[in-house]
Parts: structure tokens; C-alpha cells; sequence
């Protein structure tokens, strides 16, 4: 007995060394907070009301995964330019933020989605009536936000060069557009459906629809568990229709094309 | 310990082997030698139940991966192949028109093929959906949207038949027709089954992951009640030599010498069974997967051809979704498919080892082997096809004749380089399998045969007391 105490004691110690050692990977599923950066600057999709609560489009996908996963929201509110540095600094865990999903971001962080299939088109002011497609930009001043692809891709893929012109956020550039400092905004549909609707008749959508964008929710890398929990998340808001219920209450109203709403092809969580 | 005697013997004064037997023998008593026989068959019962309990794990997470999950990942990307196709005959009727009775005919056989195939991968689909209801709800949806696609479609060819064109010149309520049916296809359709595709792969994840646990978690347990089996067998051995002077017994002997077998093997088959799996899903599953969408994108992408021909007010579009499907099978940091082109061409110079890959559903699958140099280049000419079509020489018929033969032939050579991985899946869950069979067959008759030799050895001991 003696003799054989200290092998049993040695036994029955293995598995708490090795509940120890059991290193996991960090998910978004392990804590009760969410903290979603959103984009405050976006009438209609991502920004703060009258009464201090954000609302959008954005911001209520943002509240449905988060119900889906029973999560409480930490809001993080940041600029085009921070979408990928909040992720990667982790001053938040996800961004819902008119994000489109390339290759090129992918290198650095993850993405669940897309939750929303946008284009990209062109907002002019309302009397502009020289500019019908993306080839008409040719030499226009055009406005983008800081952080965003949109002139470049405008540049090389389209091959249409314009004269860039970066803004802080899109408000600026609806006032750059309006008092003529600018000839064009380009960006996604849903973003100018917004600065359409906010300039009361001032601006208006051309509806050129050049390219697809898939809007995806940025992640921090190596969740798996996490980015597939957001993509089933999806699927439930496209299944019980309230994807086509909030497109319709958000951006019907600002002129949007609604007839064919797309359901987004995942991209996949590595 | 106490050293009360409980049977009392008549003592031989004087005689000093009587004594020490004496002395030895009044730490044996039936309750006690009865206690650590009871302690060394629960120790052996309880590693023999982890072994049984972690095998079935094991066993399910197989069935998941093997043949329920592993295998709905093949029916839904068979699925979405098949959907994609169909709409290419369909953009490639539109296109052709009147012009190539040849080509026409080709087309209307592969179109009413794909729609047979269509029909048979959702009735797979379903049925291994099983009690899935979500899954089931899905692919109810796809047969609901794909009655309405060949009805759009339909449409979309009588009004073709009725307007008799030649290539190239689809008046623009044919392709006013299309684009519904083609938007239903690429925003409903294709994505539906793409995502049933990944859902299916996450549970395959989740079984192997839960798996992998359960299986570390019997690994552990096995090892410590082997142990603490092994030690409670020595502890019986020791009480009897010490209590009884006889220092071997034969029955604790084979049972220490089986159970010592059954831990080793039991370890060894649960560590085998962990490296199967891996070897399944990691080598086999996931590469199989990459390239069963890589695959589904492809089509996609040729889709995003024939309709850059036919659809000309769309034509930004389709080139924009072709570069960025074209990354997302391949990636490479360029702007347009010029620059996609040259960067690809100079990233493959080297015909040694494996094909340069970076992220991509395709690059991922890259093996060292012919099958992915072929691959490799015929994604390139692919590519350079698709640069021609673009700069438009020759009649649309032509045009896309010649991206048609190169996807063909880059369409062989990614099933042939998928197949490798699906052998390596195949493999990997049969050596699994085999190895639990194998193995459980033989579990009840250990425990009976370790339960045994530990009583007999002690009942000659037992009987000392009457």
C-alpha cells in the first residue's frame, strides 16, 4: 500500500496538469460582450440619432447576430480608415461597416458573410446631368473617404482615371459634392442611397451599378467557431426575412432598387 | 492499518519462521484481500469502459465525417455544379442564337443532362439532410427557386426562338429575360447550395474537433485507470506475498500481464485513431473541399464568360465578379486581369516542387504531383483564353468557343487533382474505421478474462480462511 500510493497519487494528478495545459483559441463565443465597430458617419446604414442610440441598416444586423449568439453589444464607433486596425489593435471584435470583403484584406483579418450584397455607383448633384456611367467621370474631381479601395479600383480595374479626391467621412463629401468643390461621390449603393436621402433632393443616384461589392464582418483572424456562428446568424436573417424587411424599412424610402434582393454566398470561415 | 488479528492460530513459541509467518499473516484477512481484488477489477473495468467509451467517439465522429456530413459536402457541390452549368447552356443558347446549329445542339444535350443532375443531387441532398431541419428548409427553397429559374429560362428561349438572331445580337428583351433568370441563378440559387456546402463542412468540424477532445480525453483517462490498475493488481500481489508468503501467483500475473497489454494497445490504437482522423480530415477533407468549391467557383466564373459575351450593358460587371472569383481561387495582388495574368505566369516558372500557391480554394489544394502542375496550368491557359475572348477577334461563337475547350480541360484536370485528395479522405476514414473494429471486438473479453484471473487468483487465498 505504502509502495503504491505515490504511482496512484502520480495518476490521479495527470489530467489536472493536463486540463491545464488545454490552451483554445480565443472566440467571439467565449464572452458575454460583443464589441461591433460600426460606422457613425452613414445615414441610413450606420449612425447616431437624434436621441444618442445608433440606427441603420448596419447597426440593426449588428443587433440581430448579436441576439442570435446572446450576446449584449459594446458599440465601437470608428472611420473608414480604422475598419481593419480596430480588429487587429482588438478594440473590438467584429466590424459591421459597409466592410467589402477582397482578397486583399483577407491577408490580415478574417470575415464572416457577406450579410449584404451591395454595387458600386455614382452620386451627383442633382442637376449633373453629364454623368450617366463610370466612363462619363473621366476627369471629374471624385470624392472618396480615406481607407476606402474605391478610386483606385475606379483607376486600375475599370481603367476610367478621375481626379481623386480623399475625404474624412462621407458627409464631407455630400457638402464637397453640393457646393460644387467636388463632380461626383463613388461608392456603395446603400451608402449614397443615404447622402441622397440626407441632401433633401440636392444629389442623386446615377444607378451605373459597375461593380458587386460583398459587405462581409470583419474579424479578428483564427475564429472559426465564431465566423461560422455569425454566418448561421445570417442564414436565420435571410430565412425568417428580416434581411428583406430592414432593406426595405431603410433604404426603399431613399430610392433604392429593391426587386431582386440577393442572398450572399458565404466566403467561407478558414 | 490496524493489526488486530481476526483469526486467531495456535502459536508455536520459540520457532522464528512461525512467528514471522505469524506476524505476516495477520495483515491478511478475506475483507481485505477482497477489497483490493474489488479495487483492481473496478480499475480495469473503468479503463476498459474509457477505452470502449473513447473508441465510440471515435467511431461517431467517423460516421459524421465519413458518411454523413463528408458526403452531403459532395452531393450540395455537385449540386451547385450542376445548377451553374445548366445556367451556361441556357446564357450559351442565348448567345448563339441562330448561327451554330452544332454548338446549339451541344448545348440544348448538356442543358437537359445538368437538369437531370439537378433533380438527383437535391433528392441526395435531402435525403442526407436527414432530421436536419434547417438543411431541409434550404434545399426545399432551392427546388422552389429553381422551378421558377426554368420557367424564367424557358421564357428567355422562346422569346430567342421567336426573335431567331444570330450571334451576338440577342435583342434586349432576350436579355432582359436572362438576367432574371440569371440573378435568381447567382442571387438565390447558387449561393443556397454553396452555403448548404459550408454549413455541411462546419459540421464536419464540429465533429472532428469534438472528436479530437473526446479522444484526448479518453487518452487520459485510459492511462490513469490503466495505471491506477496496474498499481491496484500490484497492491493485491504485494498483500498476498507479504500476507501469505508466496510471492508469485500465476492468475494476478496474466491479469497484470493483459491489462499492461490492453493499456499499451489501447493507447496505441486510440493514438492511430487520432492520427487517421487528422490524416482524413486535414490532408483529405479539407483539401477535398477547397477544390470541390474551387470547382463550383470555376463554373461560376465560366458563367461570368459566357454572359460577359451576351450581356454587354453588364459586361464592367461580369469582368469585376470574374476577377474577383479568379482571386478568390488564386490570389495574386493585382488590379485587373492583366496584371492577374503576368503575375500568375511569373509565379509558375519554376516547374519544381509544388505550384507556387498563395491563399486561394485553388492554390490551396496543390499537392508535389503532376495533377497539380496540370492544374496549375490549365488555369493559366484558362486565363490567357479568357484575355483573347475578351479582346474579341472572330464571331461571338468562336470567341467563346475557345474559353469553352480551355475550361473543359482545366475542369479535367481539377477533378483529377481532387480526386487525389478524396482518395487520401477515403483512406484516412478507412484505416479509422478498421482500427476501431478491430479493437472493440475484443473489449467485453478482456474485461471478462481480466475479471476472471484476478478472482482465481485470489480464491485459493480465500479459501486459506475457512
Amino acid at each position: 500500500m505504502r509502495r503504491a500510493a505515490p504511482l496512484l497519487a502520480a495518476a490521479l494528478a495527470l489530467p489536472l496538469t493536463a486540463a491545464g495545459c488545454a490552451a483554445d483559441d480565443r472566440s467571439i463565443l467565449d464572452a458575454d460582450v460583443l464589441r461591433v465597430a460600426i460606422q457613425a458617419d452613414q445615414p441610413l446604414i450606420g449612425w447616431e440619432g437624434e436621441d444618442g442610440e445608433y440606427e441603420g441598416y448596419d447597426v440593426d444586423t449588428a443587433r440581430y447576430i448579436a441576439d442570435r449568439l446572446g450576446k449584449d453589444i459594446e458599440w465601437v464607433p470608428v472611420l473608414t480608415a480604422d475598419r481593419e486596425t480596430v480588429l487587429l489593435e482588438d478594440r473590438a471584435d467584429i466590424t459591421i461597416a459597409s466592410f467589402s470583403i477582397t482578397q486583399e484584406r483577407k491577408r490580415h483579418i478574417d470575415f464572416a458573410g457577406p450579410y449584404m450584397i451591395a454595387h458600386q455607383d455614382l452620386l451627383v448633384r442633382a442637376d449633373d446631368t453629364s454623368i450617366t456611367a463610370l466612363a462619363d467621370i473621366e476627369g471629374r474631381r471624385l470624392c472618396s473617404t480615406r481607407g476606402s479601395n474605391v478610386a483606385d479600383r475606379i483607376t486600375v480595374e475599370h481603367g476610367v482615371s478621375a481626379i481623386p479626391v480623399e475625404a474624412e467621412d462621407s458627409i464631407d463629401c455630400l457638402e464637397m459634392l453640393i457646393d460644387g468643390r467636388v463632380d461626383v461621390i463613388a461608392t456603395d449603393d446603400r451608402i449614397l442611397a443615404g447622402l441622397a436621402w440626407q441632401s433633401g433632393g440636392q444629389a442623386r443616384l446615377v444607378g451605373a451599378g459597375y461593380s458587386e461589392e460583398r459587405l462581409g464582418i470583419g474579424m479578428q483572424p483564427g475564429d472559426t467557431a465564431g465566423c461560422e456562428a455569425i454566418n448561421r446568424a445570417i442564414t436565420d436573417m435571410y430565412a425568417d426575412g428580416t434581411a428583406e424587411l430592414l432593406m426595405q424599412q431603410w433604404f426603399a424610402p431613399a430610392g433604392m432598387d429593391l426587386s431582386s434582393i440577393p442572398i450572399p454566398q458565404f466566403e467561407g470561415c478558414e | 492499518m490496524s493489526h488486530t488479528p481476526v483469526i486467531a492460530r495456535p502459536r508455536p513459541d520459540g520457532d522464528p519462521l512461525a512467528t514471522r509467518l505469524d506476524l505476516a499473516h495477520r495483515t491478511a484477512s478475506p475483507p481485505r484481500l477482497l477489497i483490493r481484488a474489488v479495487a483492481a477489477v473496478a480499475a480495469l473495468a473503468a479503463m476498459l469502459t474509457a477505452l470502449a467509451v473513447a473508441a465510440a467517439a471515435a467511431n461517431d465522429a467517423l460516421d459524421v465525417i465519413g458518411h454523413e456530413a463528408g458526403p452531403q459536402v459532395v452531393a450540395t457541390t455537385d449540386l451547385y455544379f450542376a445548377l451553374s452549368d445548366a445556367d451556361a447552356q441556357v446564357a450559351t443558347l442565348l448567345l448563339l442564337g441562330t448561327s451554330d446549329a452544332t454548338a446549339t445542339a451541344a448545348a440544348e444535350t448538356r442543358y437537359a443532362q445538368r437538369r437531370g443532375e439537378i433533380a438527383a443531387a437535391l433528392l441526395e441532398a435531402h435525403r442526407l439532410a436527414g432530421d436536419d431541419a434547417a438543411q431541409r428548409t434550404t434545399i426545399e427553397a432551392v427546388m422552389e427557386h429553381y422551378g421558377e429559374y426554368e420557367q424564367l429560362a424557358a421564357e428567355a428561349l422562346l422569346l430567342a426562338d421567336q426573335a431567331a438572331y444570330p450571334q451576338g445580337q440577342a435583342p434586349p428583351e432576350v436579355v432582359a429575360a436572362y438576367r432574371e433568370a440569371g440573378d435568381l441563378m447567382s442571387g438565390r440559387l447558387l449561393p443556397l447550395s454553396y452555403n448548404l456546402t459550408l454549413e455541411n463542412a462546419t459540421a464536419v468540424r464540429e465533429a472532428y474537433d469534438r472528436s479530437e477532445n473526446r479522444i484526448g480525453t479518453g487518452l487520459l483517462v485510459v492511462a490513469v485507470a490503466g495505471l491506477t490498475a496496474l498499481a491496484a493488481l500490484v497492491w493485491l500481489q504485494l498483500h498476498i506475498a507479504r500476507g501469505f508468503g508466496r510471492v508469485f501467483n500465476p492468475s494476478l500475473l496474466v491479469a497484470t500481464a493483459v491489462c499492461l497489454l490492453y493499456l499499451g494497445t489501447g493507447l496505441a490504437v486510440l493514438t492511430a485513431e487520432q492520427s487517421a482522423q487528422e490524416t482524413a480530415k486535414e490532408d483529405g477533407f479539407d483539401n477535398a473541399l477547397s477544390l470541390a468549391r474551387a470547382n463550383a467557383v470555376s463554373n461560376a466564373l465560366y458563367v461570368d464568360q459566357v454572359r460577359f459575351l451576351l450581356d454587354t450593358e453588364r459586361a464592367d460587371i461580369y469582368e469585376q465578379t470574374l476577377l474577383d472569383k479568379a482571386q478568390s481561387l488564386h490570389y495574386e495582388e493585382a488590379g485587373n486581369l492583366d496584371e492577374y495574368r503576368d503575375l500568375v505566369a511569373a509565379a509558375w516558372t519554376d516547374p519544381a516542387g509544388v505550384p507556387a500557391g498563395t491563399a486561394g480554394l485553388l492554390s490551396d489544394g496543390f499537392t508535389d504531383s503532376t495533377a497539380a502542375w496540370d492544374a496549375a496550368r490549365a488555369w493559366q491557359s484558362l486565363m490567357d483564353a479568357d484575355a483573347a475572348m475578351r479582346t474579341g477577334t472572330g464571331t461571338e461563337g468562336e470567341r467563346l468557343a475557345s474559353v469553352s475547350a480551355a475550361y473543359d480541360a482545366y475542369d479535367t484536370a481539377l477533378a483529377a487533382l481532387s480526386e487525389e485528395h478524396l482518395d487520401t479522405f477515403r483512406a484516412g476514414i478507412e484505416d479509422g474505421e478498421q482500427a476501431i473494429a478491430d479493437f472493440a471486438f475484443l473489449l467485453p473479453a478482456a474485461m471478462v478474462s481480466l475479471a476472471a484471473f484476478t478472482f482465481t487468483g485470489i480464491a485459493p487465498r480465500l479459501r486459506e480462511f475457512r
